[in-house]
């Protein structure tokens, strides 16, 4: 019987060596004499109990220790000394620290956004050679880039360019999904693919096998969420699922289940059916105009994509058909990785990134990072001039450079440690709590944890430990240690210039972001409360699901006419904020040979206008009375000067509406709308011609104007009327009011995020300022003291301090003033109806910025003015 | 003024050694308190007091003989050294000195 040999070992790895002889034959002599009296396996754990005793510090190798490398009680003097100093100036140091952790922790929160933006689409397997087709053409009369294309385009261009290696296509058909009646719902994200997807895109599968899983029709892949939605119990995979549309209802088998869509990728779908399916369903779908296709290749390895979309232009010259080239469609690519930053086309699948503000953003978090690392510069060489004396005196008394240089290092790796630790505290903190409210959902810290981040983070980390402890090196070695002692001349004095240049940076930079927080908050405010010529509160609108719905909506209407709190209910063509405003060709009997004029479209109701609120400025609004039904048009300002006329009204019209077929409406302009803004700000109205409607290919949403009261109760009763109508469908509620304001979210989330991340500036800033003077006064109480003896009064000595600071503020905020201004006019650039910059604004900012000096360095510059000379005269 | 003072568990050490008179070594001296005095001491703590009353120069050691128990390996032999003995007879005589100055244990003691 052996003893444990993992216990040998373990002790001889521990034990100096020349012990392991006696303590090792002990140890199985006990061993032994366990054996007799125990059991074995008992005795092998008393032998691993006694190995344990011997793993003590005093038969520890030798070679092993590495504090007994490093010289224990030089590190721990050095401790100590910045211990005692840090006591010391404990608000300056806490000063430092705090703002340093807090410009830190601003700048990995929008490092971690920004490169969470940057991440969209990047992982998968064949992300290089991944394109999307997308169209340029005329839609409806108006000329858009679209980030669809049509269905023939890929089986055209793979049969003709041999540089495509597979290619798949989307086709968005939105239908309700259900397994029994019960759990019948309306799934907007269905969408009919190509069985070739998974050759171009890695989606994860959770379940079933993605191999001939969109082969044949009425398959369907599910992801996770939907998956669960349907079958709450057990496996989705292998059973059915029911999909009905407005024309048919179709049985899909469930072949896989794929995990949810990570946040970062362009695409946005729940369901996937094949296209085969598509096929059976509508066999007319194969066709150039609709539906239309997100049409994505995969080109083959070392392919251009600059060649290719002169090659797919060639190919649709010859082999697409000529009504449909005849419009000068224009196809093309688009990197899949560069979509969600770089592209912003029509229906796109979800709102783009912005990479101009993705940038501004790491610009600002950069900018802030500067700042709290100039004020941690700045502090720590204003705070190591005082040190001079100390380390003059250390020196007389034998310390070697080396020591010195040593302790500093200690103090700066010490400090800036704790700042990142503090500052990673914080960003948790900001994130969980603060960014919460501010943006719905925390920002990804995901890239905090990847091994190209920390690398990044140790460089800096060094970095700035040489920079910190570098300026007081700078001192041992430059002062003669009976210089530094001597109490006439202190070194560093004229290191003043250098610290005030960096505050000056700082407040160019402060003043910069708070101007420019404030141009974004102003301008969403701007556009929120922009008066959109119609009144959206209390204005809902429920959507009509189907074909019932569509052609019976008067029934309904009537229901709802006599509810109590309805005040008016209308029909509509379409809402503001949702597209749909289709573009129809108009010809004037002024011009009849022009035959290229169209202008959005919006088919209503008599009561539209009063539901809405919308004021006529000339002529009159449509009345039933008078045979509106087909003959009466109202039109828009914009319109108006689209057609070049005078007087408008009582003018003849004619309005090519298409329900099925085309339907000529000739007809006279009865009155001019004032404004109404039914698309955002971003652009100017577009002209917009209103027409009586009662064909149910435009009845899609009745417009309902509430009376003020309890929203809940007026809902439900709502939601009841309608299940009374059409038990078969759900109910669709849209509110007018969001519907508008969701369209500067964007603005709203951006101006929020700046104005953050800018107070944090502020913050910071002022911290670096209270700082620095609180370290002047410090160092000019005698000088205060002595001028007061002389008969300077306190305003005086007040206005020494403040003097200096204030001019330095006053210079910087207007030096950044320029800068600021042609980039915040650029910016309003992307909006049609803008804010203008003022000079108010300018100036406000900088009062406010003084008032703020004022307020933060004031009482300590006050206290310091009015302390007795007697006493600081005396202290040594 | 190192090795003038003497721990507890040094002490005990100590005279345990010179007890067993040049056969101690860690399991036997471990084994010699236990039964003198019952009490179990720690073999790894041993081992340390041992090898400091080596460096105080109150002890001395050997390596002694190897035995099949023992796996072959040999034992550390301790032994008191003539500077050991003085220290138990110091040890020995301060205690004397200070129980009997102490009223009523004196006569106990005696």
């Amino acid at each position: 019987m052996k003893p444990p040999k993992n216990a040998i070992r373990i002790l001889k790895w521990f034990c100096r060596e020349d012990l392991h002889e006696e303590i090792l034959g002990d140890l199985e002599e006990l061993f032994n004499r366990n054996l007799e009296g125990e059991k074995a396996n008992r005795a092998r754990l008393l032998f691993w109990f006694d190995m344990l005793k011997f793993l003590r510090l005093s038969n520890l190798r030798k070679t092993s220790i590495p504090f007994q490398i490093i010289n224990i009680s030089l590190f721990r003097h050095s401790l100590m000394l910045g211990w005692r100093y840090w006591k010391k100036e404990r608000s300056l140091s806490l000063v430092n620290l705090v703002g340093l952790a807090t410009g830190l922790a601003a700048f990995l929160i929008l490092y971690s956004y920004v490169e969470f933006e940057k991440s969209f689409d990047k992982a998968y397997s064949k992300t290089e050679r991944l394109y999307r087709i997308s169209a340029n053409w005329v839609d409806d009369g108006v000329y858009v880039e679209t980030a669809e294309s049509c269905v023939p385009l890929l089986p055209l261009l793979s049969e003709k360019i041999p540089e495509i290696e597979a290619s798949c296509r989307f086709i968005n058909l939105p239908g309700f999904l259900f397994t029994n009646p019960g759990n019948k719902a309306r799934e907007n994200k269905v969408f009919f693919v190509d069985s070739s997807l998974f050759r171009l895109f890695d989606f994860e599968l959770a379940e079933g096998s993605l191999k001939n899983c969109l082969d044949d029709p009425f398959q369907i892949v599910l992801t996770e969420k939907i998956a669960n939605k349907y079958f709450p119990s057990g496996s989705a995979v292998g059973k059915t699922i029911e999909y009905e549309d407005d024309r048919s209802k179709h049985t899909f088998l469930v072949t896989a289940v794929i995990k949810d869509l990570p946040a970062n990728t362009h695409f946005d779908f729940e369901v996937l059916a094949s296209m085969g399916s598509m096929r059976k369903m509508r066999p007319w779908f194969n066709n150039w105009w609709y539906p239309p296709a997100f049409s994505y290749v995969l080109l083959r390895p070392g392919v251009s994509e600059f060649a290719m979309d002169q090659n797919i232009m060639k190919v649709l010259k010859d082999h697409a058909p000529e009504e449909f080239m005849d419009n000068k469609p224009e196809f093309v690519l688009q990197r899949v990785s560069r979509i969600h930053l770089h592209s912003k086309r029509k229906a796109e699948w979800k709102a783009s990134g912005n990479f101009a503000q993705t940038q501004m953003l790491e610009f600002v978090g950069f900018l802030v990072l500067v700042i709290a690392l100039i004020n941690f510069v700045n502090l720590v060489t204003a705070q190591s001039i005082k040190r001079t004396r100390e380390i003059g005196l250390r020196r007389s008394m034998g310390a070697v450079r080396s020591v010195m240089i040593f302790q500093f290092f200690a103090e700066s790796l010490i400090s800036i440690s704790l700042a990142i630790i503090l500052g990673f505290i914080l960003v948790f903190f900001i994130n969980n709590a603060l960014l919460l409210d501010i943006l719905g959902n925390p920002v990804d810290l995901q890239v905090l944890n990847t091994a190209e981040f920390i690398f990044y983070m140790i460089i800096g980390l060094i970095l700035s430990v040489l920079i910190t402890a570098g300026y007081p090196m700078f001192l041992v070695f430059q002062t003669h240690p009976a210089e530094a002692i001597s109490t006439f001349k202190v070194r560093g004095m004229k290191t003043g210039f250098f610290r005030t240049s960096l505050v000056f940076v700082q407040v160019f930079v402060s003043s910069f972001l708070i101007l420019s927080t404030l141009v974004v908050l102003f301008q969403g405010q701007f556009l929120r409360n922009y008066s959109m010529g119609f009144e959206q509160e209390n204005l809902v609108a429920i959507r009509m699901m189907d074909n019932h719905d569509t052609k019976n909506f008067k029934t309904l209407k009537n229901d709802l006419e006599n509810l109590s709190f309805v005040e008016g209910v209308a029909v509509s063509s379409t809402i503001p904020g949702k597209s749909g405003f289709y573009g129809f060709p108009v010809k004037s009997p002024d011009d009849p040979e022009r035959d290229d004029l169209t202008m959005k479209s919006l088919g209503v109701d008599e009561d539209f206008l009063k539901v809405y609120g919308l004021s006529i400025k000339e002529g009159r609004s449509f009345d039933e009375r008078k045979g509106d039904e087909t003959g009466a048009f109202l039109l828009n300002r914009s319109a108006v000067d689209y057609l070049g006329w005078d007087e408008p009204v009582g003018k003849d019209l004619t309005l090519t509406v298409h329900t099925g077929k085309e339907e000529n409406r000739e007809g006279k302009v009865i009155g001019i709308i004032d404004r109404f803004h039914f698309a955002s700000l971003y652009n100017q109205i577009d002209p917009l011609i209103i027409y009586i409607n009662e064909h149910h290919y435009y009845t899609d949403f009745l417009n309902i104007r509430l009376a003020k009261g309890n929203i809940y109760e007026q809902i439900n009763a709502l939601e009841k009327a309608y299940q009374k109508f059409n038990p078969n469908k759900p109910f669709e509620l849209i509110f007018l009011e969001q519907e508008m304001s969701s369209f500067y979210e964007k603005e709203k989330n951006a101006g929020k995020l700046m104005g953050f991340f800018a107070g944090m500036a502020i913050l910071i800033s002022g911290l670096g300022i209270f700082g620095l003077v609180s370290f002047s006064v410090g160092r000019r109480i005698k000088e205060i003291g002595i001028r007061k003896i002389l008969g300077a009064s306190r305003i005086q000595n007040i206005g020494l301090f403040l003097r200096a600071s204030l001019l330095i503020l006053i210079m910087g905020s207007i030096l950044s003033w320029p800068l600021h201004f042609i980039l915040a006019n650029d910016w309003l650039q992307n909006f049609a109806y803008a804010i203008n910059l003022s000079p108010h604004i300018y100036l406000l900012v900088l009062l406010g910025e003084c008032f703020l000096l004022i307020a933060t360095i004031g009482p300590m510059v006050f206290r310091a003015s009015s302390a007795n000379p007697v006493k600081s005269l005396r202290e040594p | 003024m190192k090795g003038t003072f003497l721990g507890e568990l040094e002490e005990l050490a100590l005279l345990t050694t010179a007890i067993l008179d040049g056969e101690g070594y860690g399991i036997s001296i471990v084994e010699e308190i236990r039964l003198q005095t019952g009490r179990k001491v720690n073999i790894g703590a041993l081992h340390t007091v041992l090898r400091r009353l080596e460096k105080k120069g109150l002890v001395g050691s050997s390596l002694g003989g190897a035995t099949k128990e023992r796996g072959g390996r040999r034992k550390r032999l301790f032994y008191v050294t003539s500077a050991g003995k003085e220290m138990i007879r110091q040890t020995y005589e301060t205690r004397q000195r200070l129980y009997q100055q102490i009223p009523n244990m004196a006569m106990v003691i005696a």
